[in-house]
């Protein structure tokens, strides 16, 4: 699993690449925490190059956006993400909470 | 059919998805499926390090796979506590954002994403999780 940040004016976009699940979440999390906590509020979750994405996964996503949303400051939303990654989403009942862009630049653009 | 043991932690998991997605694929799977027996194996291995283990390397995971011409079917046994499906809430769905509860997530894609989902403990021999997955 490797994350590629690249900071923008209004946006963080995040780039994962690989698998998440409980072994690499935490690693992930702890970026996002960090990032969080010097100010940064705004996230695209770039999900194009994952092949899995599991609850533990998807919770952690969910948890950021609960924190963001508790002290009022920032959104995360998600761009290219597989169907197949998609659907279990769906599953858990969250794309109501997230907005999906089909691109990364038009998701940067919503900011 | 064919056997394997991991290392009851989290680095294990994608050799895991690795080796049941091998399985699946070979048994002829659609990849819409094949995805369906990944996260319903990945997350019941998750549960059993989190909760019947109680955190990682307390033990080890016992992968069973086989195939008939009518379905795939995974049985995972591991020598935790016993685990219980009952004592986890389903989750509710509907709910807003702030008041979703974690657990109960890896259970509900077990049972929506397999056809067959049994749990059951023996004393001698622990925890056995069945997975089934039919053939369309």
């Amino acid at each position: 699993m490797e994350v590629a940040i690249k900071e923008n004016q209004n946006c963080d976009v995040i780039q994962i690449t690989g698998r998440i699940d409980s072994y690499t979440s935490p690693n992930i999390k702890q970026i996002l925490i960090s990032l969080l906590e010097n100010g940064h509020y705004n996230f695209v979750i770039d999900l194009g190059k994952v092949n899995y994405l599991s609850s533990s996964g998807i919770l952690m996503f969910v948890n950021l956006q609960k924190r963001l949303n508790d002290e009022n400051l920032g959104k995360v939303v998600f761009s290219n993400v597989p169907e197949l990654i998609f659907s279990n989403i769906k599953l858990a009942g969250f794309d109501q909470f997230f907005e999906f862009f089909k691109g990364t630049n038009i998701a940067v653009r919503r900011f | 059919m064919t056997k394997k043991t991991f290392p009851g932690n989290f680095k294990s998991l994608e050799r895991i998805s690795k080796f049941i997605v091998g399985f699946a694929q070979e048994a002829g799977f659609s990849p819409n499926d094949v995805y369906a027996i990944q996260t319903a194996v990945d997350e019941a291995c998750s549960n059993i390090i989190d909760h019947a283990y109680g955190g990682e390397d307390k033990g080890e995971i016992q992968i069973k796979v086989s195939e008939t011409s009518k379905n795939l079917k995974i049985v995972l046994r591991d020598q935790g506590e016993p685990f219980d499906p009952k004592d986890v809430p389903e989750p509710d769905l509907t709910s807003a954002l702030e008041h979703r509860k974690e657990r109960g997530l890896g259970i509900y894609f077990m049972q929506k994403l397999m056809d067959d989902v049994v749990f059951e403990f023996s004393e001698k021999r622990g925890n056995k999780l069945t997975l089934v997955k039919n053939k369309r």
